[in-house]
């Protein structure tokens, strides 16, 4: 573990980074705005009355909470392994006497301290239209920020353990695209999970997916509650501790493996 | 016109013989493929579940409409973000200049350079789900079919003329990379009958993001719904975008500045 101004170090390099490329962010961002597009149908939707127990305002918050998560957890890190490893830039980071994915990570955070400024207000406006502010959403909030950051984690980790195989094919980016297919649809951005099929709600139970976006929104807008917000955060370490130790076995099978292209 | 189909040819012989090098890949991205339609399709039944339409299409309509946006995702993956993002680099590295002084002209040269031919699957996926919609709406007839081959083909021409556009932007600004997200947005929001919006939503996705042309008028084309003035409006669209890019194309050239020496 790095010292706490090597950290800071990063990420005020990293947060630097990412202003210059700032146009580049707002594309990217706006890829990230499907939840809202999707908040615009199932409104028009749930105009003839709730859905699935979702009316006006409860869809209205999901989404707009969808996207501040959607946006707070989007991972490129596979293709960076991708290109590390296929023209050599890991080595130095390799040589640097913390792991790399120190980088990656400060990477993504200085990212988000960029985004952060512009998806609040967006957040905060959406629901002042939709008139769906209510005094529990701050109740909640600490728990969501704390589901958040986990969600943050499982979503890195499974990244970083699928980007693994970038050691050994040339065609990671590929996999890239599946995993974010899975995240998006299946983590509640098109449709809510509880409005699933039961079965396939109890099948997706056993995958880390619902636990990246939907199960913090839920726990913002209050339909996870008490005892169920504990065991979520457990599933949630579950999967960190899971994920994590394949990560750092396979990381070390990886590294025997690297021939350092380029160096 | 024969020169420019030989021409075609030989950027195809080429991009596959590159591709060869690479093709791992093919059988996971199909498989990755029909994965992602399969949750299209799944997560729409399951909004059906909820609610019998959706802005008054049923669900075999709205499968019609994935399957076009399907395929055009993938003309797009095979044609246009190969060939049109490279517009960025060539401008970035002064590489630009190299087509210019080739004897075609440089806008179709930018157009059939890379043409992934060996992503086809992808496209047979979209048609596939495509007919199937079709034959469960019951409209499979020959004229529908020559209607939705007219209107998919003014739909290409229509994004094929935004992403020339907007890559051409590079020429200005010379930043512009992740171009392609705009039109991955495009796919989702294309994914549903516009009239499933709010109206001011509606204007939005006509005239701006033009998903009405480019999704909705070839899914009415194919189960027979299509109003004439839908029609001769994304004929119109097509046209009139296609010039304004090609006029955009050519300002460009003509205040191109080399980057290298």
């Amino acid at each position: 573990m790095p010292s706490f101004r090597a950290i800071r170090a990063l990420l005020a390099l990293n947060y630097g980074i990412s202003l210059q490329y700032r146009a580049q962010s707002v594309l990217w961002m706006i890829n990230g705005t499907v939840p809202l597009i999707m908040m615009l149908i199932w409104l028009q939707l749930a105009k003839g009355g709730p859905i699935g127990g979702y009316d006006a305002t409860t869809f209205a918050q999901y989404f707009l909470f969808m996207f501040l998560a959607r946006q707070s957890t989007p991972t490129w890190v596979i293709y960076l392994m991708d290109r590390g490893v296929k023209n050599g830039e890991l080595t130095p980071y390799l040589l640097r006497p913390m792991h790399p994915v120190w980088h990656y990570a400060s990477e993504h955070w200085g990212e988000l301290l960029c985004r952060l400024p512009i998806i609040l207000p967006i957040v905060a406006v959406g629901l002042t239209i939709a008139d769906a502010w209510s005094w529990s959403l701050l109740a909640h909030l600490p728990a969501f920020v704390l589901g958040l950051m986990m969600a943050w984690l499982i979503n890195f980790t499974v990244h970083m353990t699928v980007g693994l195989i970038a050691f050994w094919s040339d065609n990671a980016l590929g996999y890239d695209t599946v995993i974010y297919q899975l995240y998006i649809m299946l983590g509640g951005v098109v449709v809510p999970v509880e409005l699933f099929p039961e079965a396939v709600q109890s099948i997706l139970a056993w995958t880390p997916f619902p636990y990246v976006l939907d199960f913090p929104v839920r726990v913002m807008i209050g339909r996870i509650e008490g005892f169920d917000v504990l065991a979520g955060f457990g599933i949630q370490l579950f999967w960190i501790a899971v994920l994590g130790a394949l990560f750092t076995w396979g990381w070390r099978k990886a590294l025997r493996q690297y021939s350092a292209a380029g160096a | 016109m024969k020169r420019h189909l030989k021409l075609i040819l030989l950027f195809i012989r080429a991009t596959v013989q590159i591709q060869l090098e690479y093709r791992s890949g093919v059988f996971g991205r199909t498989l990755a493929n029909i994965l992602s339609t399969g949750t299209s399709v799944m997560l729409l039944w399951a909004m059906f579940r909820q609610v019998p339409s959706i802005g008054g299409w049923s669900f075999d309509q709205v499968l019609v409409l994935v399957g076009i946006v399907t395929t055009i995702e993938f003309v797009v993956e095979i044609w246009f973000y190969p060939s049109l993002s490279k517009i960025t680099t060539y401008v970035q590295r002064g590489e630009f200049d190299v087509l210019l002084i080739k004897p075609v002209a440089s806008q179709f040269l930018v157009t059939f350079r890379h043409l992934q031919v060996m992503e086809l699957t992808g496209l047979v996926i979209g048609l596939t789900v495509i007919g199937v919609g079709m034959h469960r709406v019951g409209s499979v007839t020959s004229f529908n079919i020559l209607l939705l081959a007219i209107f998919l083909v003014a739909s290409v021409v229509i994004i094929y003329s935004l992403y020339l556009a907007l890559s051409t932007l590079a020429f200005w600004f010379t930043r512009i990379e992740e171009v392609a997200s705009m039109i991955w947005l495009h796919s989702t929001a294309g994914s549903f009958p516009v009239a499933a919006y709010p109206p001011w939503a509606r204007l939005l996705f006509t005239f701006v993001l033009p998903v009405a042309f480019v999704t909705n008028v070839p899914a009415q084309a194919a189960t027979g719904r299509l109003s004439w003035e839908w029609g001769l409006g994304a004929l119109a669209f097509a046209t009139f975008v296609f010039c304004g890019a090609t006029w955009l194309w050519n300002l460009a050239i003509r205040n191109y500045s080399s980057a290298s020496s």
